[in-house]
């Protein structure tokens, strides 16, 4: 019952115009990613210390900030919810945390490769890496969350609540996380980029920013179809109900 | 005064939940006993040098705070799940941040409790001995303690009634508490050598923002979460 | 120079994750669209 007294109006969305043209981002964003990490690789000099490691920060960095610009658009959404109980923002809330959970999840991977080499193990203790692996397990709570409610409304309502709440402690985690390595003194990361790389990193972080868009407006698609098909079937099922009453 | 007369719904639902508690005491029990076992689990795991065990102290504490603590946040709903009564619970007068707080502290009662026993249980067991920083040393108890147990019946409102609810609520909790992990490991892990470097009054600190910031953020939001 | 077989290894991973997701995203759209036109 509540899958169809839930959906105000599914089609049009809200901003029809801005999502229909996200189609053309497919081709866009794999081309500035291409053309941002040949720029990247090819024209910046090897690090004084790094090597030739120094690359890969440009792959792993724009991964990271990206996860955290979905993790926003996560709260945002999850804010935007709860204020106006609007199934669009819901949808887009978990469109976010889906692209923003395998950004994680990459950044991740990423930092291990480039950990391995530097520090000789495939995991450091370092106060972002374990910042982003604390942040990629509130994502996979939310996606078991979601899996486990079947209702759609009280769905949106329990994400919007642990999304905002996820989001409220980010900042929270990165600075005990710091602090925790602080006392301890162990070494720290190579934090700040030479300035002969910040280029190369802002080109990368716009072409994975694209991407993000892409995945997100695909996978609020995807989500806003599969809530239309919902609302066909219970239209159909009480439809057939009547007939035969 | 709706002050006095919110106290005065959160004290009943405070009461009500803990006379419930009381009916069925073997819960408290079990959930301590647990505890202790956590406690002496991770001993054998650690391996049986006083220094190692020294070290870890703090950190295991807390952990076994963590596990036992896990499973006393389901009661708070499951009885008036199955009794029907939380349909008529929210039909009384009142905000529904008053259940919240009421849940909060009964629960935060419960969890005390359990703690009594089982924080001089790891001294013993870990052979640490009680430190002249003791007061402070309570301070991060009881703010790591509210810090664990608000997020804990937040998360157990949804928790409670989702399928696989056994493993969802430690799935959700869990990262949430990164913080009160570590502050409060790291304070009491400190304090419990006397806090030589100073350290223990930024984990304080920072525990008191994390309490302050995630009660507020509870009592707003819970209203969203209940339902009958 | 030893460390290259890791940077070829960064980005081969974030072009096979990155690509795996669009392939994922591609598949379930159609296949949610199939449902659709089936639904109406």
């Amino acid at each position: 019952m509540t899958a169809r007294a839930f959906p105000q109006k599914i089609t049009p969305a809200p901003h029809a115009f801005l999502l229909s043209s996200w189609h053309i981002l497919g081709l866009i964003a794999p081309v500035a990613l291409i053309a941002a990490q040949a720029f990247g690789v090819l024209l910046s000099p090897p690090d004084r210390d790094m090597g030739h490691l120094q690359k890969i920060m440009y792959v792993h960095v724009p991964a990271a900030w990206n996860a955290f610009i979905a993790f926003f658009i996560v709260f945002v959404a999850s804010v935007r919810y709860l204020w106006t109980k609007d199934e669009h923002h819901d949808l887009l809330a978990a469109a976010a945390a889906e692209a923003g959970a395998v950004l994680t999840a990459l950044t991740l991977m990423l930092g291990s490769i480039w950990g391995r080499p530097t520090w000789g193990v495939w995991w450091t203790w370092d106060a972002r890496l374990t910042s982003t692996a604390v942040l990629l397990m509130i994502f996979a709570s939310y996606h078991a969350l979601r899996a486990f409610t079947e209702d759609p409304e009280r769905r949106a309502r329990w994400s919007a609540a642990v999304g905002i709440f996820g989001a409220l402690n980010v900042p929270i985690v990165y600075m005990s996380v710091r602090w925790w390595r602080t006392i301890h003194q162990v070494q720290s990361s190579p934090s700040t980029v030479d300035p002969a790389y910040a280029w190369g990193l802002r080109l990368n972080a716009i072409a994975v920013l694209l991407l993000l868009i892409y995945f997100v407006a695909k996978r609020y698609e995807i989500a806003r179809i599969e809530r239309l098909v919902e609302v066909h079937r219970d239209e159909a099922a009480l439809r057939s109900e009547v007939a035969h009453a | 005064m709706s002050a006095m007369a919110a106290w005065s719904r959160v004290r009943a639902i405070a009461a009500k939940d803990l006379v419930a508690e009381r009916r069925a005491k073997a819960n408290v029990v079990a959930v301590t006993a647990f505890g202790a076992l956590t406690l002496l689990v991770f001993g054998f795991a650690v391996g049986p040098d006083t220094a190692t065990l020294r070290a870890t102290a703090a950190g295991i504490l807390w952990l076994a705070v963590l596990f036992s603590g896990v499973l006393v946040f389901h009661r708070s709903y499951q009885l008036e799940l199955e009794g029907g009564a939380l349909e008529t619970l929210l039909l009384y007068p009142g905000e529904r941040w008053e259940i919240f707080a009421g849940k909060l502290l009964a629960n935060l009662c419960v969890i005390l409790l359990v703690e009594v026993v089982v924080i001089p249980l790891s001294l013993v067991l870990y052979s640490v001995a009680v430190p002249d920083t003791w007061p402070a040393l309570l301070s991060v108890v009881l703010f790591g303690t509210i810090g664990f147990v608000t997020l804990g019946t937040f998360y157990a409102a949804m928790a409670s009634r989702s399928r696989s609810r056994d493993v969802l609520l430690p799935l959700l909790l869990f990262p949430m508490l990164v913080p009160v992990l570590l502050a409060a490991s790291e304070g009491s892990a400190a304090l419990l050598v006397g806090d030589p470097m100073g350290d223990a009054g930024t984990w304080l600190r920072l525990l008191v923002v994390f309490d302050v910031i995630f009660v507020l953020a509870s009592l707003f939001v819970f209203e969203h979460i209940i339902e009958a | 120079m030893r460390d290259m077989p890791f940077v070829i290894a960064a980005y081969a991973v974030f072009w096979i994750v990155v690509g795996s997701y669009a392939y994922y995203l591609s598949r379930r759209i159609r296949r949610v669209f199939a449902s659709l036109m089936e639904s109406r």
